[in-house]
C-alpha cells in the first residue's frame, strides 16, 4: 500500500518523518479535544489548534536542531 | 422519592426526580449555620427536610453505588479503549479513544517500535512498561502485530517506540476522565 508519505511492506510501516509527525499530531490532538472541551465547536477548535501548534513547534525544533546534526 | 411529583434535576449523567425544597444533610447543615434557605438545585437524592438519617443512607448508597460504576467503567475504559466511554453512554467519545489509540498503538507497531516487558532490569524499561501497559488489550496483542520484532536501529523504529507509549499514556488520560464522568465530577 502506497498512500504518499505512508507505505507499508511486508507488514512494516515505512513513514516519513514529517508524515509520523503529521499522524502524532492529529490522534493526540484529537483525544486532547475530547478530554478538555466539552461542546462540539470548542473541541473541533481546540483539536485545529493543537493540531497546528504541534506541527508549528516540532518544524520549528527540527530547524533549530538541524545544525546539530551536521 | 418517585411517589410525589417532583422536579427533575441533573447530576453527572444520572438524572432523578427530586421533591421540591428537599436538600442534602449537607445542603441542610450549611442553610442552618447560614440562616438561609438555600435551594437544593444539585442533590442528587431527594428526601424530606429533618430525616438526615435517611438522607445519610440514600447519599452513602448513591456513593458507593457511583464508585463501584467508576470502578468497573475504569477497568473497561483501561482494558479495552474506549470502552469505559461506551458504558457510560458517551459513544462519541468512546470511538475517538478507541480510534486515537488503536491508532497509535498500531502504528507503534509497524514502525517496529519496542514493547517493553513487564520484567526489565531498570528504571527506564519499568517506566516504558508502565506507559505501554496503559493501551490495555493491545500490549497484549503486541506479538500477533508486531511479528517481525522490534527494530530501534532505524528512527522509525524509535518512532514507533514513542507512538506506544504515547497511545498507554493517553488511554490513561481516558480512564481518568472516564472516572471524573462516573463520580460526577464532570457533566
Amino acid at each position: 500500500m502506497n498512500c504518499g508519505a505512508l507505505i507499508v511492506v511486508n507488514r512494516a510501516l515505512r513513514l516519513s518523518h514529517f508524515g509520523a509527525l503529521l499522524l502524532f499530531a492529529l490522534l493526540v490532538s484529537l483525544v486532547l479535544a475530547c478530554l478538555t472541551q466539552r461542546t462540539s465547536s470548542g473541541g473541533v477548535k481546540y483539536a485545529l489548534w493543537s493540531f497546528a501548534l504541534f506541527v508549528l513547534i516540532g518544524v520549528g525544533v527540527a530547524w533549530l536542531m538541524y545544525p546539530l546534526s551536521r | 422519592m418517585n411517589e410525589a411529583p417532583g422536579r427533575e434535576v441533573t447530576f453527572g449523567e444520572a438524572r432523578v426526580d427530586q421533591e421540591p425544597g428537599s436538600q442534602t444533610a449537607h445542603q441542610q447543615d450549611s442553610g442552618n449555620r447560614a440562616g438561609s434557605d438555600t435551594p437544593a438545585e444539585e442533590s442528587p437524592v431527594g428526601h424530606a427536610p429533618g430525616d438526615g438519617t435517611i438522607a445519610a443512607g440514600h447519599s452513602f448508597g448513591a456513593s458507593a453505588g457511583r464508585c463501584a460504576l467508576a470502578l468497573f467503567a475504569a477497568i473497561a475504559a483501561w482494558l479495552v479503549p474506549g470502552l469505559g466511554h461506551l458504558l457510560l453512554g458517551r459513544w462519541g467519545r468512546a470511538l475517538v479513544f478507541f480510534a486515537a489509540v488503536g491508532g497509535l498503538v498500531l502504528t507503534g507497531y509497524l514502525l517496529r517500535g519496542n514493547v517493553f516487558p513487564p520484567h526489565s532490569g531498570d528504571p527506564f524499561g519499568t517506566l516504558g512498561f508502565l506507559a505501554d501497559a496503559g493501551t490495555g488489550v493491545f500490549y497484549y496483542f503486541s506479538r500477533m502485530f508486531e511479528t517481525a520484532g522490534p527494530d530501534v536501529s532505524r528512527a522509525a523504529g524509535d518512532y514507533g517506540t514513542r507512538f506506544i507509549a504515547a497511545a498507554g499514556v493517553v488511554n490513561m488520560l481516558a480512564v481518568l476522565d472516564v472516572i471524573e464522568i462516573a463520580t460526577g465530577r464532570r457533566s
